[in-house]
């Protein structure tokens, strides 16, 4: 069930932070409403990454407004900016982006300790509570360069969930995984939801991909990124994936 | 009529050409370098009690690595440089009778000038390159950014404590590197059978030392610990780099480095003249 709105996007145009001239998608109207899992899914340089960095307040819109939990970033201070970082995950695509000169736990450590939300105890504690539930104990003191990249996407994620983040964004978070791989993500994901929930402390996701086929059971919104448009799609009949017999889109849902 | 009569040669008009971009990049990457050198400095005062836990020992870990690596290097050269000034010293000042010198031109050469500059260059060719590499691979592999989404700021956790870690090492290994040259210079005499008492010598030594000496020496080798981190963090950091770009930004760092070395001891050495 969705909560008040924490995220939205009104005639935004996104595109790649390295690249702000290469318009991916235009004129997007996005509202992320609290306790949404969103799953959305285009082919390869379709601005998915570019838009979920913009709505995750990581790379600014190159034209229209956006709000994160109340908060303009492109105004924000310094100290609201930080604010906005402690509140919403990320887990960046291929690897996950982990820092090579810190181990495994280190990585998961890093936010919470540099933030100060638990005192060193504390943090160890919940670092290695993580790491069991992803059954990676035995690799803590490890470089992330040991591991697969499905592992170090697996710390990745962890390190983005250490804090009690509101908004946690996947970016494609499925590629190249096998299906055991998967299952563990869906199930970790459902888990963490499930007791954000009970706590009173609703988690929403946004997950991007190729295909919806992964999120068709646990994502309740869903949206595609297609020649420069997105859309939020009323229906997930026909977008089981982004083949080339992939039929057209459903139709967007009104106000979305 | 010939149209080109009374114009410059093309190949002048070249050079001209390029040497004023050069200069032009060269005036532009300095902007860009105090730039980064004043944000740093402010996120030192206004950061420097922010996440302790974390980023202190991040300076002591630098101090280690950039410092106390460096110690044997820096004693070898202590050493080497102690034995030829004095060596040198000694064969010109007895041919006329001035050996009651060799304090002064020891404090002159070693503390004022030889001891700071040279261990900052040292400093530079190991640490600053060792620096620029480690960033710039940090660079390459989107790492700054993730930093950024985890909401670290990477001055304050990345830049900060290796400037402060630099300065530090620079001042601890340049005074080492004088005090093994002081007592190898005597040991040196000594062996050469040079008639200079132990206390003769160490009272020259601190007839010609004055107070301007410590704080110079103090201000050069922090100034020089922050120029070296400054110009390897920014060329890691400042700008977007590939893997295959991190070798470049290792070579401007030297060039950089030196360059600014160089220019901060001229600035010293003017400002000590005037003091």
């Amino acid at each position: 069930m969705s909560g008040p709105p924490l995220i939205e996007l009104r005639g935004v145009d996104a595109a790649p932070q390295s690249d702000p001239d290469r318009v991916l998608l235009r004129d997007v109207d996005w509202t992320i409403a609290e306790g949404e899992w969103w799953a959305v899914c285009g082919g390869p340089a379709s601005g998915k990454t570019a838009l979920l960095a913009v709505a995750a307040g990581l790379s600014p819109a190159v034209r229209g407004d956006v709000r994160i939990l109340g908060v303009d970033p492109s105004r924000a201070s310094e100290a609201e900016q930080t604010g906005l970082r402690r509140r919403i995950g990320f887990v960046f695509e291929g690897g996950g982006r982990l820092l090579g000169r810190l181990s495994v736990a280190e990585n998961v450590a890093l936010p919470l300790r540099y933030h100060g939300e638990l005192d060193p105890d504390e943090a160890r504690l919940r670092v290695e509570e993580l790491l069991g539930r992803a059954g990676l104990e035995s690799l803590a003191g490890l470089s992330p360069s040991r591991l697969s990249p499905a592992l170090q996407q697996r710390v990745a994620l962890l390190r983005a969930v250490a804090a009690p983040v509101r908004v946690l964004f996947l970016d494609d978070p499925m590629s190249g995984l096998a299906p055991s791989h998967v299952r563990w993500w869906l199930s970790f994901l459902r888990d963490l939801r499930g007791r954000r929930a009970a706590a009173g402390e609703p988690l929403t996701l946004v997950a991007s991909g190729y295909e919806f086929s992964p999120w068709r059971d646990d994502a309740d919104r869903f949206a595609a990124t297609e020649d420069g448009r997105f859309q939020v799609l009323a229906a997930l009949s026909g977008h089981a994936g982004r083949g080339a017999d992939a039929p057209p889109p459903a139709p967007p849902a009104e106000g979305a | 009529m010939n149209a080109s009569a009374g114009r410059p040669p093309r190949v002048l008009t070249r050079t001209l050409d390029r040497t004023g971009d050069r200069v032009l990049a060269a005036m532009i990457g300095l902007r860009e370098m105090a730039a980064f050198a004043l944000i740093t400095l402010s996120v030192l005062v206004t950061k420097f009690g922010v996440s302790r836990r974390v980023v202190h020992p991040l300076i002591f870990a630098q101090v280690r690595q950039a410092g106390l690596r460096l110690l044997p290097m820096m004693v070898f050269l202590g050493l080497a440089l102690g034995l030829l000034i004095i060596s040198q010293t000694v064969a010109l000042l007895s041919r006329v009778g001035a050996e009651a010198y060799i304090g002064t031109v020891m404090v002159s050469v070693l503390v004022r000038e030889l001891g700071p500059l040279l261990t900052a260059l040292v400093v530079l060719a190991r640490a600053g390159t060792a620096n620029v590499v480690e960033l710039g691979t940090m660079r390459a592999a989107h790492e700054i950014g993730a930093l950024e989404s985890l909401g670290i700021d990477p001055i304050h956790y990345l830049v900060m404590p290796r400037m402060l870690g630099l300065a530090i090492s620079v001042f601890c290994l340049a005074t080492y590197l004088v005090l093994v040259a002081i007592v190898s210079g005597w040991l040196f005499a000594f062996v050469q059978e040079v008639p200079l008492r132990p206390s003769a010598y160490f009272g020259q030594l601190g007839d010609a030392l004055r107070w301007q000496d410590f704080a110079l020496f103090g201000l050069k080798t922090f100034s020089f610990g922050a120029v070296i981190a400054i110009v390897s963090c920014h060329q890691g950091l400042a700008r977007p780099l590939s893997f295959e770009e991190i070798s470049s930004a290792a070579e401007r760092t030297v060039v950089a480095g030196l360059v600014g070395c160089v220019l901060l001891d001229v600035v010293f050495l003017v400002g000590y003249v005037f003091v």
